[in-house]
């Protein structure tokens, strides 16, 4: 029996999530670099923007463009033709964000305003 | 009579002796929460949380962490354990809870990532003495091979050591139902087990922290953990607040023990001329009581704290 053999371990824990329907709200300089990152992909191809642990205040935002993963944890938003995910886990940290698009060298790209956060990191891209 | 009563105090404390280790070994128990993390990509999830870089971490490795809420203040102290696919963390006595919910709510949506309790299935045993290598070469345990940054294995359970105030204390983590039978092989090698008072009194002398100064009242660096915080490794909850106390010196607080001839509540204290110094832990020892304080820095070099109504207490660096 090694260490992790012994009696005592629960199931895995799981935590409850709170999912709401999410409203995102993209800036036309937002829709513009989405458009020309996602190079004509649209119609197979999504935009995931999610919440993870860490940054320095707690969460960092990700966005990815992916191939459409079809399912259902995930809430659909169209932003111009194009398709944004937010997985239900995510919903209640990412409703009601604001994304812009910063055509800048220094500090420039995409840029979230997150309503839900009681701080944010001096470099924008964590929050808690 | 106030004059005359600190004059006596401080006499007192200076008669104080010093800890003086068990010849062999002594057993003692040191309560903790346990959290088992499983997936494949386990050890970015906590190189994204802790204060210590954990993505180079070895089959076995060793490295003590804090989980650091974004106002740099201690959620957790961790001693991950790297098996593979599965980490096991050591935590704070009554901090599993919420680190196990910590972690989990930041689980990307596309890693595999399971978080397990495990506070009743492993203990966590300390073993402290002048002869510890001899008790647990007596087991039949390479010596040679305890480190502070590996775990070796000993039947079921996982053995390294620590370094505190210059003495070597030997960590076990042994699954709870076979506590007692390893327990019993380390008394028939020479190693006693410590009463709750004594046990508090060696923890204090050595400087062993715990869940009473690793907390969510304290900064890593009040608490000289500066070596379990990573300013190199990027982003982690409480980072930016880390690195502004790094670069600009501004620690105001610091951790020490305190010698005095009676005991001192724990909580805050107002002491005159120095400010308000946080007692975290009191017990008796041999000649008097010790403690650990968080006091003003300038406190620090202070040979004597006065708490009024004549108790003094030597301080002493940690």
């Amino acid at each position: 029996m090694g260490i992790l053999g012994g009696e005592g371990f629960s199931l895995p824990v799981v935590t409850p999530t709170i999912v709401v329907d999410v409203k995102i709200e993209f800036t036309e300089p937002a829709k513009r670099a989405m458009k020309s990152t996602m190079n004509d992909d649209e119609n197979t191809h999504v935009v995931v923007i999610s919440a993870q642990s860490g940054g320095c205040s707690g969460y960092m935002y990700d966005m990815k463009i992916v191939e459409d993963p079809q399912d259902d944890s995930f809430q659909r938003i169209d932003v111009g033709g194009m398709t944004v995910l937010v997985h239900n886990k995510d919903s209640a940290m990412l409703n009601g964000i604001r994304v812009d698009y910063k055509d800048t060298l220094m500090g420039g790209g995409f840029q979230i305003d997150n309503p839900n956060a009681d701080r944010s990191c001096g470099c924008g891209q964590s929050f808690g | 009579m106030r004059t005359v009563l600190a004059v006596a105090a401080s006499l007192s404390v200076e008669r104080m002796p010093p800890l003086e280790l068990h010849p062999v070994a002594e057993v003692i128990h040191s309560p903790c929460s346990v959290s088992v993390v499983k997936g494949s990509t386990a050890l970015d999830h906590m190189n994204r949380t802790l204060t210590v870089d954990t993505s180079e971490m070895r089959y076995k490795d060793r490295l003590d962490g804090l989980l650091c809420n974004a106002n740099g203040r201690i959620l957790d102290r961790l001693m991950v354990c790297n098996l593979e696919d599965e980490i096991l963390l050591i935590g704070n006595h009554g901090s599993g809870k919420e680190t196990r919910e910590n972690l989990i709510q930041g689980i990307p949506w596309e890693e595999e990532i399971t978080v397990m309790d495990g506070d009743m299935a492993i203990s966590h045993l300390r073993l402290v003495g002048n002869a510890v290598n001899r008790c647990l070469a007596g087991l039949g345990v390479d010596t040679l091979e305890i480190s502070e940054e590996r775990w070796i294995e000993y039947g079921s359970a996982l053995i390294s050591c620590t370094q505190y105030n210059k003495s070597s204390v030997i960590e076990i983590l042994v699954p709870t139902v076979e506590r007692d039978a390893f327990s019993s092989l380390l008394h028939e090698n020479g190693a006693v087990s410590s009463d709750r008072n004594r046990s508090e009194y060696v923890r204090i002398e050595l400087g062993i922290l715990d869940h009473r100064e690793m907390n969510s009242s304290f900064l890593p660096f009040e608490l000289n953990l500066g070596h379990m915080v990573n300013l190199d490794k990027g982003c982690y909850p409480g980072q930016e607040i880390h690195a502004r106390m790094d670069s600009r010196g501004k620690v105001s607080r610091g951790i020490v023990r305190l010698s005095l001839q009676s005991g001192v509540d724990v909580g805050k204290h107002k002491v005159a001329g120095v400010g308000n110094i946080t007692v975290t832990t009191s017990t008796t020892a041999p000649g008097g009581f010790v403690a650990l304080a968080v006091v003003p820095l300038a406190a620090i070099s202070l040979e004597e704290l006065s708490f009024g109504v004549g108790l003094t207490a030597a301080v002493h660096s940690l």
